[in-house]
């Protein structure tokens, strides 16, 4: 008894102690301390101590594999003889981007827990010294190195309870430790310079997994910067890890942590140590469903390619190529029949080009889903540019040996073969920003496909766009039937110029969203100039005066580069945070789902972009409209709007996550579930309140018994 | 036909802005770059064709970088190999927004103070040499043989650690490379984990 009570007494007076000894040591920064969770060491058990790294917003530490940049904390610990201390127990980390790198680490604050096991010779009433060294790399944009010598007293008795204040912190510490994979179903495999890591968690975790990331044990066996993806097969993911650029060792298994989101909304992080297999052969047709998918894919794409030439974007640019055979309706067919197949030719090419440049982009792991092109300033500038030379073109105020204006004429040209390939290249420039808003949601589908399948998606929108043309081309009959030429012509290619300026107008518009107005009046500025150039070029080129031409040439090329140099952005785009948000509607992210959910409300989120007309016409007619608006209202659906307008990793992640690569998408998030409601791209009230249903709180109150956690 | 082809440049300009982080590996021809010197002298690798040249990545802010030149161990490898005719380049790429940036005067004291022995202390302020090259972490090295092909990629040694105590256990990998290659034997090690700090690009 006596003992005890001495013991008792020893270990007050050393709690006290200890708190002082155990003070946290600060660095620029950050601060560390030890934290024992337990109050005393008991001879032949193990008490866990936590090096505690707190740091300043933003500023991280680092994993146990850094990632690109970075060195892992360490501990040196000195401890008496008999005393033996564990490895780290590392918490499951995060990805934390550093442009264009990724490391892995944590930022705030990190409890690293090393089991310290005392010998069965420790004698109770007796206190023992624990002293660790610890060495970590604390960075923000700029990296500082911190070290800091802990100590922590800590008496020996028989009994010894957890401290009471730092229950909780190890507790939450604990969940974030990778379990063991037992249960689990992981198998992998490489390729296409990917590793694939299949997925399927034991039944007990619900419906699904979500939000998969694989953080590789060591340096070298995948490329840290490039986004992973994943797609779900029924209850089986499926992980593509890029590979590196650069292979360090030699890989033949994946070793590290798997992190995923259960349908509760928890973070479940497990060991990983799978060896690659052999590629299972072609995964599209051991799914069913997928062949169809391409087949359906191949048809919806010759049939967008189609409705494209009804487009105000080419609908123009088709219609002067008609007026061109027109001209040649009884010329020789032969030559007809070569100008539609080069027209073709040089319209597949070029989506080729297209397709291939962001097939290539993704594969260096640019985050770009499609319409990507008109999330830069410098192309809508020059989309903008090319569509006003052509409606000036076409109104008349100039006369140019334009590719496609000359459709008639080139036929007995002598470059007729370049200058008809050339035309098909412009068709198809003309014809972009208009795939991207009507095509979006389909192209982005294709792109998520392998690389061959996205080709062939590409090819069948290609040749869609070009069948009527050909079809002219190549039926002499038809081409009789066209009307015969005439004054008619001319007013038809005038008054096709109005729905280029109107693309034009639209184009403006989408500047202004990503620069600001003073980015738009530049860019109308630009365009004066160089109407003030043509015209002055239409106006006195024709002149038989020497000097009156080239006097007017000069002011042609001068005016053209003024404006030129007006409407070329400056700047770079505005973040597409900064721009504002309807009432009622807030900024998109992660974390605003997350938090939304666990408060048990619902969140409907509406992937957008100023370029996407399917996107404004839905916000306007439906999601603002007053009905809409108001069952929102009345149900407590969160609202929030991810602006893709500009670049923006996060939202090009999100979409893949949600198996899209391009806007429109409509998700309708409810708490308790794993998976959103996904809301087709084209969208009516109807659609929208019978989605809204499931989120009535009757249906919520079911779902209750599920607590977020 | 001159104003469509100008456009579709400056589109293609436009779609190439989003380009990531390339990776030059051991066994490419090293691509050819062209710097400027904090001497003011040009820098081109191409001009050192028939030579063994390494490209060495640096921040003086860096703490991995000064493990190695607080120890002495840069400067005695620059100084050893420098006398056997290797061209040793040192890059800074830090962007001139990051509080890690010096400027070419203030880089010449450090070269002063520090007694770098590189042949010459070059910067990169756009990034665009690092990006090039794939340049993760300062420092990074690179060993192009005389033929202009890359024979090393990666971190210096096998301590991925900013502790002064580290170098003298650790093996190098670019005194490994260039003392195999000049015998005549095959590199050894041709790549490495790159450690160390992120490079400060905008």
């Amino acid at each position: 008894m006596a003992t005890t009570a001495r013991s008792l007494l020893l270990s007050l007076l050393l709690c006290a102690a200890g708190a002082v000894a155990a003070a946290p040591v600060r660095q620029p920064h950050s601060e560390a301390e030890l934290i024992a969770e337990r109050t005393a060491l008991v001879p032949g058990q193990a008490n866990a101590i936590a090096l505690r790294l707190k740091m300043e917003p933003h500023w991280h530490v680092y994993w146990k594999n850094p990632g690109d940049a970075g060195m892992p904390t360490s501990v040196a610990w000195t401890l008496p003889e008999g005393l033996a201390a564990g490895p780290i127990q590392w918490p499951a980390p995060t990805r934390i981007p550093v442009p264009p790198l990724v490391s892995y680490g944590y930022e705030d604050e990190v409890w690293l827990i090393t089991d310290i096991q005392a010998p069965t010779s420790l004698r109770p009433g007796t206190a023992v010294k624990i002293t660790g060294k610890a060495d970590w790399l604390v960075c923000k944009e700029i990296c500082l190195p911190a070290t800091a010598a802990l100590d922590l007293m800590l008496p020996v008795s028989t009994v010894a309870t957890p401290d009471p204040r730092y229950v909780d912190a190890f507790a939450r510490t604990r969940a974030t430790l990778p379990r063991s994979a037992d249960g689990w179903s992981l198998s992998a495999f490489a390729r296409d310079r990917h590793y694939v890591l299949r997925v399927e968690p034991p039944p007990e975790l619900g419906r699904s997994i979500r939000n998969l990331t694989f953080f590789p044990e060591r340096e070298g066996m995948v490329d840290n910067a490039k986004p992973q993806t994943y797609a779900m097969r029924g209850r089986t993911a499926e992980l593509r890890i890029p590979l590196p650029g650069q292979a360090i060792g030699e890989t033949t298994a994946l070793t590290g942590v798997l992190v995923a989101q259960q349908s509760s909304g928890a973070l479940r992080a497990i060991d990983v140590d799978v060896k690659l297999g052999p590629a299972p052969p072609a995964p599209v047709e051991s799914e069913p469903g997928a062949p169809l998918g391409l087949v359906l894919a191949l048809g919806l794409a010759f049939a967008g390619g189609l409705i494209l030439n009804l487009m105000p974007c080419v609908f123009p640019v088709l219609a002067i190529k008609v007026l061109g055979v027109v001209q040649q309706a009884h010329g020789d067919v032969r030559k007809l029949r070569t100008h539609g197949a080069l027209f073709a030719a040089g319209v597949v090419l070029s989506f080729w080009a297209i397709a291939g440049l962001l097939l290539g982009l993704r594969e260096q792991g640019a985050a770009l889903g499609w319409g990507y092109q008109l999330q830069s300033p410098l192309v809508v500038t020059g989309l903008a540019l090319l569509f006003f030379v052509l409606a000036l073109n076409l109104s008349g105020v100039f006369q140019m040996g334009l590719a496609l204006q000359s459709a008639a004429g080139a036929l007995k040209a002598r470059g007729a073969h370049a200058d008809a390939l050339l035309s098909g290249l412009v068709a198809t420039l003309v014809a972009t920003p208009c795939t991207a808003p009507f095509m979006g949601a389909a192209l982005g589908y294709a792109l998520v496909q392998p690389a061959l399948h996205a080709m062939l998606v590409f090819t069948a929108l290609a040749l869609g766009m070009v069948l009527p043309y050909v079809v002219l081309c190549f039926v002499p009959a038809l081409v009789r039937r066209l009307p015969r030429p005439g004054a008619w012509m001319e007013s038809l290619k005038q008054v096709l110029a109005f729905p280029l300026y109107a693309t034009v107008v639209w184009l403006v518009w989408v500047l202004g969203q990503q620069t600001g107005i003073d980015g738009a009046a530049r860019l109308l500025a630009g365009l004066l100039a160089i109407a003030a150039g043509l015209w002055a070029l239409g106006r006195w080129s024709p002149s038989r005066r020497p000097a009156a031409r080239i006097a007017s040439r000069a002011a042609a090329f001068a005016l053209a580069v003024l404006g030129l140099a007006l409407a070329l952005p400056g700047q770079s785009p505005q973040a597409s945070t900064q721009r504002e948000t309807a009432p009622g509607w807030n900024a998109w992210s992660e974390d605003a789902v997350r938090a939304i959910l666990a408060r048990g409300a619902p969140v409907f989120v509406d992937f957008t972009a100023a370029w996407c007309v399917t996107c404004q016409v839905n916000k306007r007619l439906v999601l603002q409209s007053d009905e809409v608006e108001g069952r929102f209202e009345a149900l407590g659906v969160e609202r929030l709007r991810a602006d893709w307008t500009n670049r923006d990793p996060a939202i090009t992640a999100a979409l893949e996550g949600l198996q899209r690569s391009g806007v429109p998408v409509y998700a309708l998030y409810l708490p308790g579930r794993a998976a959103p409601i996904l809301l087709p791209e084209v969208l009516t009230r109807r659609i929208v309140l019978d989605a809204l249903d499931a989120a009535r709180p009757s249906a919520s109150v079911t779902l209750k018994p599920q607590e977020p956690t | 036909m001159k104003p469509l082809a100008v456009l579709s440049l400056a589109a293609a300009l436009g779609l190439a802005a989003g380009a990531a982080l390339a990776n030059v590996a051991a066994g490419q021809a090293a691509p050819d770059f062209a710097l400027t010197d904090i001497q003011g002298k040009p820098q081109k690798l191409s001009a050192y064709k028939g030579k063994y040249v390494v490209l060495e990545w640096f921040n003086s802010e860096c703490p991995f970088v000064q493990k190695h030149y607080e120890s002495g161990n840069m400067q005695s490898l620059q100084k050893k190999y420098g006398d056997k005719g290797v061209v040793w380049l040192t890059i800074n790429s830090t962007h001139p927004e990051s509080s890690n940036y010096r400027d070419p005067a203030k880089s010449a004291d450090i070269v002063k103070s520090w007694r770098i022995n590189s042949a010459a202390l070059a910067l990169d302020s756009d990034g665009k040499v690092g990006q090039v090259y794939g340049a993760r972490t300062t420092p990074q090295m690179w060993v192009i043989d005389p033929a202009g092909k890359v024979i090393f990629a990666g971190g210096i040694d096998d301590k991925p650690t900013f502790r002064t105590a580290d170098v003298p256990g650790a093996k190098n990998f670019v005194a490994a490379a260039l003392d195999e290659a000049m015998a005549g034997k095959a590199v050894s090690v041709p790549a490495a984990a790159p450690y160390g700090c992120s490079v400060k690009y905008k």
